[in-house]
């Protein structure tokens, strides 16, 4: 791609960039790498190109402000899952100044932060997912005691109780034996949800195309048991349903993604259950384990279409 | 007295309440007869206004249906809740209008919405339903016609708990309140208050994107964003207000855009029933007059005339109460 380079934001420690930037390297494309680990070494620069136009000049590393972006790949990190202390500011400006050019650019982003709103609130998008059809199971945010323990009761004395914010929890399975813990929740309101057992199906979204991973663990929460034993986790190719598949990349499409990961649970009958959607996916597990290939077509999305003139130079 | 009942069940929900005969019932027995009933009611299009009243008993075993019957029309008058500070213009004004339309209404600070409300809210996908705990009382959320969320005041940790732990429960309650204001079959005036604390200017960016294409107008509104940029020249913005289905001039030159966007009133209808906003405080400028320079969902009434205050509190309780 002579004409211009490909953005990538994010941690020089996670995967997924990692993942990205060595696909970019391999098919010899002119890459921008915006460190967020060293977010004071970068700067963005809006400047009025004309009367209606700003355009925006990311600064620092190898991106030196003046080369047409033709595709951006944003994954923000989080100072809280860091482990070294980092310059709060200078992250939060970055990436605020990052988010504006992203979301004014006319090249293929993946994803448009404005786009990734509903992450804020799981019970929010429990009702948005339901309200495009999926199937969603029962779910409470509550914070009284009594009304967490008689959903507790209703649901057989089994139910997942998690976070209900974009803060990463870890889901967690509790039973009668929790109810006097269950007195906390008027510190904290908290997510519970009916018990589905079964496997999860991730489900990634790319662009109108979908891959779909099966995963089996004794765990409720997988990523919980990959923590204990890397090998604890059975990770396979699935199918699913062609109406499922079409219903997952519309629904992508209508909050302005183009990569998204959906997470399912198979219930007995085999049923999908939609438990959330990530705007931000970190699919290079599901790739390495399930041997399926994610990261080649996320860098086509991003290397086309192209567009005519750019208003983020790298 | 239905607000009395909520009220008594609340406090001692066992106790005996009604008594006719061999008939008994408890507060919350009698508390739940009643909404059941002033659902069915609402159901059927029994409103404010309509004039309905149960008939009278003639032997004992009815007296106790006649009561919750007699209870249930007053809960045909669905309130507004109203959350935020009395010192908000807004709020102030929208709740005067409110009394003078004879509505119930009920306040909650936005400091206590953000802190220890009690409250439970369940979905099965289908429906939303629960209620929320202010000063005793149990509102349902299906008897409330409409929420107005006016500014809330700045967060403050306190000193003797962990910052981060604060920040964490702050952080978890807001996205909760999100998530109930968006699937709420409620009015809802100022959601996006609560998107505001997330501190995210994306989400405002993105919203007035898809604003500005359904108006076909220019969005300007990303200018601000970018680092560096001087203010946009061309002519003096115009300003107005998007308050429930009307827009409201504040400025003469306002009138000038009123007529350019009349003509896609439909798409700005689309817009807000899909984005769900229904208050904001909207800037137009650029020489053709043809962009979006702002839009400010607080929908701040600094500076604005008090005629234009006046018809913004009536429009928005007048939006809330139907």
């Amino acid at each position: 791609m002579a004409c211009g380079v490909v953005l990538v934001v994010g941690s020089g420690r996670d995967g997924v960039i990692r993942a990205i930037r060595t696909e970019l390297l391999r098919r010899k494309i002119e890459t921008g790498f915006v460190d967020e680990d060293d977010a004071g070494a970068y700067a963005v620069e809006g400047r009025r190109s004309n009367a209606r136009t700003v355009s925006f000049d990311v600064k620092g590393g190898d991106c030196v402000g003046h080369r047409p972006v033709m595709g951006i790949f944003l994954r923000h990190t989080h100072p809280s899952i860091r482990g070294a202390p980092m310059d709060v500011d200078a992250l939060a400006r970055l990436q605020l100044g990052v988010d504006a050019a992203a979301d004014a650019a006319g090249c293929p982003v993946v994803n448009r932060p404005r786009a990734a709103v509903s992450n804020y609130s799981k019970f929010g998008q429990v009702v948005l997912l339901a309200r495009a059809g999926f199937s969603v199971p029962r779910t409470l945010v509550t914070s009284i005691p009594e009304e967490a323990r008689t959903f507790l009761e209703r649901h057989g004395g089994r139910a997942i109780l998690k976070g209900a914010s974009n803060v990463p929890t870890l889901a967690s399975l509790i039973d009668r034996r929790w109810v006097s813990r269950l007195r906390l929740v008027r510190n904290c309101p908290v997510l519970l949800q009916e018990y589905i057992p079964g496997d999860d199906v991730r489900v990634h979204v790319i662009g109108e195309t979908t891959v779909a991973t099966r995963l089996a663990s004794r765990d409720e929460d997988y990523r919980r048991a990959l923590r204990r034993d890397p090998t604890a986790v059975t990770v396979e190719p699935t199918t699913v349903s062609a109406s499922l598949r079409s219903l997952a990349v519309r629904v992508t499409r209508r909050l302005g993604l183009i990569v998204a990961g959906l997470d399912f649970k198979r219930t007995r009958e085999g049923r999908l259950v939609c438990l959330e959607l990530n705007p931000y996916p970190q699919f290079t597990f599901y790739e390495r384990a399930g041997g399926q290939v994610i990261t080649r077509k996320v860098v086509d999305l991003l290397l086309a279409p192209r567009p005519r003139r750019s208003v983020v130079f790298a | 007295m239905a607000d009395l009942l909520d009220e008594l069940a609340g406090r001692d929900p066992a106790r005996e309440f009604i008594v006719v005969g061999a008939d008994r019932l408890s507060y919350a027995e009698t508390r739940a007869r009643v909404r059941q009933l002033a659902k069915g009611l609402l159901r059927l299009g029994v409103k404010r206004g309509d004039k309905a009243r149960p008939l009278p008993p003639r032997v004992n075993l009815e007296r106790t249906s006649w009561l919750t019957a007699t209870l249930s029309m007053r809960r045909t008058v669905r309130m507004v809740l109203l959350i935020g500070g009395w010192d908000d213009p807004l709020l102030r004004g929208v709740a005067t209008c409110l009394a003078k339309m004879k509505r119930p209404t009920t306040r909650l600070s936005g400091t206590g919405l953000s802190a220890h409300t009690p409250f439970a809210v369940t979905t099965d996908g289908r429906r939303l339903r629960g209620f929320v705990r202010v000063k005793r009382r149990v509102i349902d959320l299906s008897e409330i016609s409409g929420i107005l969320l006016t500014s809330t005041g700045p967060w403050r940790p306190r000193p003797d708990v962990s910052v981060d732990d604060q920040a964490f429960v702050f952080h978890e309650t807001l996205a909760v309140w999100w998530g109930i204001l968006a699937g709420l079959p409620a009015r809802v005036l100022g959601p996006h208050h609560v998107s505001s604390w997330f501190h995210d200017p994306n989400y405002v960016r993105a919203l007035a994107t898809d604003l500005a294409r359904a108006l076909h107008l220019r969005d300007a509104t990303a200018e601000s964003a970018a680092p560096g940029t001087a203010a946009p020249a061309g002519s003096r913005g115009a300003v107005l207000f998007v308050v429930g289905d009307r827009l409201i001039p504040v400025t003469p030159s306002a009138t000038r855009f009123l007529s350019r966007i009349t003509p896609r009133r439909r798409a700005l209808r689309r817009w807000q029933s899909t984005q769900r906003v229904y208050f904001a405080r909207l800037e137009f400028g650029g020489n053709d007059g043809g962009e979006i320079r702002r839009l400010d969902l607080s929908g701040s009434l600094d500076g604005v005339p008090a005629s234009v205050r006046a018809a913004v509190a009536r429009e928005a309780a007048r939006w809330l109460a139907a």
